[in-house]
């Protein structure tokens, strides 16, 4: 009987518990278009996402009742259906309507009234529950914007409230830090991260993972869409779905009306960002000495369609830069790489909290 | 010239602190160093601050006026107190200006009115309302290795030590 006790007492200890699977520490990234998260399990990374934009219907049991049965994701409030998710921008195209956003410009949009509990809930969904009480989870915050008036405290403050209910320790990272964690480990954490997303480019120049500036620009892919969309007379979400499709930046022969005005507008936003870069360089009094050309990754899915990194480069080189550019590279996932790079950040603090002696 | 409010704040503090500098200013208006560098250089070219050689801000002549226009330099209880005397100014004239929806009013008529109550209590806006949803099994999951993640945790593990 003794023995036997023995060896379960030994199964108990060999066996892991299913959480020591998972590494501690998860990476969010609250973006305009998207909302993305990622953990470490085993030797996997795992990335889930979520749009982050809603198509408002009028509630009915029966409506109810077929989206459920379609698994399409919504959210009920009194007389109200949102769809969430993908679906949104289906049933946007389906009445010819523009899906709308919780997020607008990079942060919690000011004019949406739905939206905290819509990103709370889009969150909840994408980031899970905490593997422990107090995990610490880093989500991304966009630098401060040049070219508008306003500021992310109370975006960043929002989402620490909603990660901090659901039982998380939130820290931010600068979205084009985090892109820098992630992708430029070669490079000692030096160079330029680039995050192309909905509402904002998000820039930041680090060196030896530390910032020297950061800042964004409010013009981005969903700018694009919108300029287009009134250029061409279509709906903003049409041209969305036209550009996550089919858009072909290397193409110069038989474009279509639509494309030409994408492509027009894909070069104006480039020279806008690159034009934002030069100066905040030529501002920065206390430049670190970097001796090697300054490596730059983009990301993001303003950058993802075929033929931008190209175009990137075409007008970077005509931009006369006040330092010597490296190579210019796409991020390894160019979606998931804010998320990934959040992640290296909880990881690395958990990993900190283990080494602390208790007190 | 109209100053936004992140211009406007940045105004203010070095007005109260006569003069100070761009860190501290972002520090104050809680914004990032170097956009609140950014944005002194913006407002002096605009000629409301001049740079001192201490590498500080303060504010110019015209600044000061802005402010002083603005009741951006005013203390408190300057305020307060003018508050006060323009209230009993107007507590003498009261029973013969007040008017309510056309009709003359005197002053113990006035102070009988309905009070109008402003409600007070602060709502946290992250726990103001839940919503009832059906967001099934979550997003899908994509997987990736995690091979580059491990060694870029390594580098800036060794980085950092």
């Amino acid at each position: 009987m003794a023995k036997k006790r023995v060896k379960s007492k030994k199964k108990l200890i060999t066996k892991k518990p299913s959480e020591e699977v998972f590494a501690r520490g998860k990476g969010l990234d609250v973006g305009t278009a998207f909302i993305e998260c990622a953990e470490k399990k085993g030797e996997k990374i795992i990335f889930r996402r979520q749009r982050n934009a809603f198509f408002e219907i009028e509630y009915s049991d029966f409506t109810k009742r077929i989206l459920s049965k379609s698994r399409v994701k919504y959210i009920q409030k009194k007389d109200k259906l949102y769809v969430v998710g993908d679906e949104a921008i289906k049933f946007a195209n389906m009445f010819n309507r523009d899906t709308r956003r919780p997020l607008s410009r990079g942060i919690i949009s000011p004019s949406e009234k739905e939206a905290l509990p819509m990103v709370e809930l889009l969150i909840k969904s994408v980031a899970g529950a905490p593997k422990y009480e107090g995990e610490i989870i880093y989500h991304s915050v966009p630098g401060e914007p040049v070219d508008a008036d306003f500021d992310v405290v109370y975006h960043q403050n929002i989402l620490s409230q909603f990660l901090r209910k659901m039982g998380y320790t939130p820290k931010p990272i600068n979205e084009g830090l985090a892109i820098i964690l992630s992708e430029l480990g070669e490079e000692k954490f030096t160079g330029i991260g680039l995050s192309w997303g909905g509402g904002m480019v998000n820039v930041c120049l680090a060196c030896l993972s530390v910032p020297v500036f950061t800042f964004s620009v409010t013009k981005a892919g969903d700018w694009i869409d919108l300029q287009v969309a009134k250029a061409v007379n279509e709906t903003a979400s049409r041209i969305c779905a036209i550009k996550e499709s089919s858009l072909d930046l290397t193409k110069t022969e038989q474009l279509s009306k639509i494309e030409t005005a994408l492509s027009i507008y894909y070069n104006n936003l480039i020279e806008y960002v690159l034009a934002h870069i030069k100066r905040e360089f030529e501002e920065t009094k206390k430049m670190p000495r970097i001796d090697k050309p300054i490596k730059m990754v983009v990301s993001g899915g303003t950058a993802l369609p075929r033929g931008f990194l190209s175009r990137f480069k075409q007008l970077l080189k005509k931009a006369d830069f006040p330092f010597e550019v490296g190579e210019v590279v796409m991020a390894s996932q160019p979606l998931f790489s804010v998320a990934k790079g959040a992640l290296i950040a909880a990881i690395t603090d958990e990993e900190k909290r283990k080494v602390k002696p208790h007190r | 010239m109209s100053l936004t409010a992140t211009e406007q704040d940045i105004l203010n503090t070095i007005g109260k602190l006569k003069e100070a500098s761009s860190t501290f200013v972002a520090r104050q208006v809680m914004i990032s160093p170097g956009y609140a560098e950014y944005l002194c250089r913006y407002i002096a070219k605009k000629g409301y601050l001049e740079l001192t050689t201490k590498g500080t801000y303060r504010l110019t002549q015209s600044g000061r006026k802005l402010l002083i226009s603005q009741g951006g330099l005013w203390d408190k209880e300057i305020i307060k107190t003018m508050a006060g005397e323009l209230a009993k100014e107007l507590g003498k004239t009261l029973p013969f200006v007040e008017r309510r929806r056309g009709k003359r009013v005197t002053l113990s008529q006035a102070k009988a009115a309905p009070e109008i109550k402003i409600k007070e209590a602060f709502i946290n806006p992250a726990e103001e309302v839940e919503l009832e949803s059906d967001l099934g099994k979550g997003p899908k999951e994509e997987l990736a290795s995690s091979k580059d993640l491990d060694q870029t945790l390594n580098k800036l593990k060794k980085l950092r030590e």
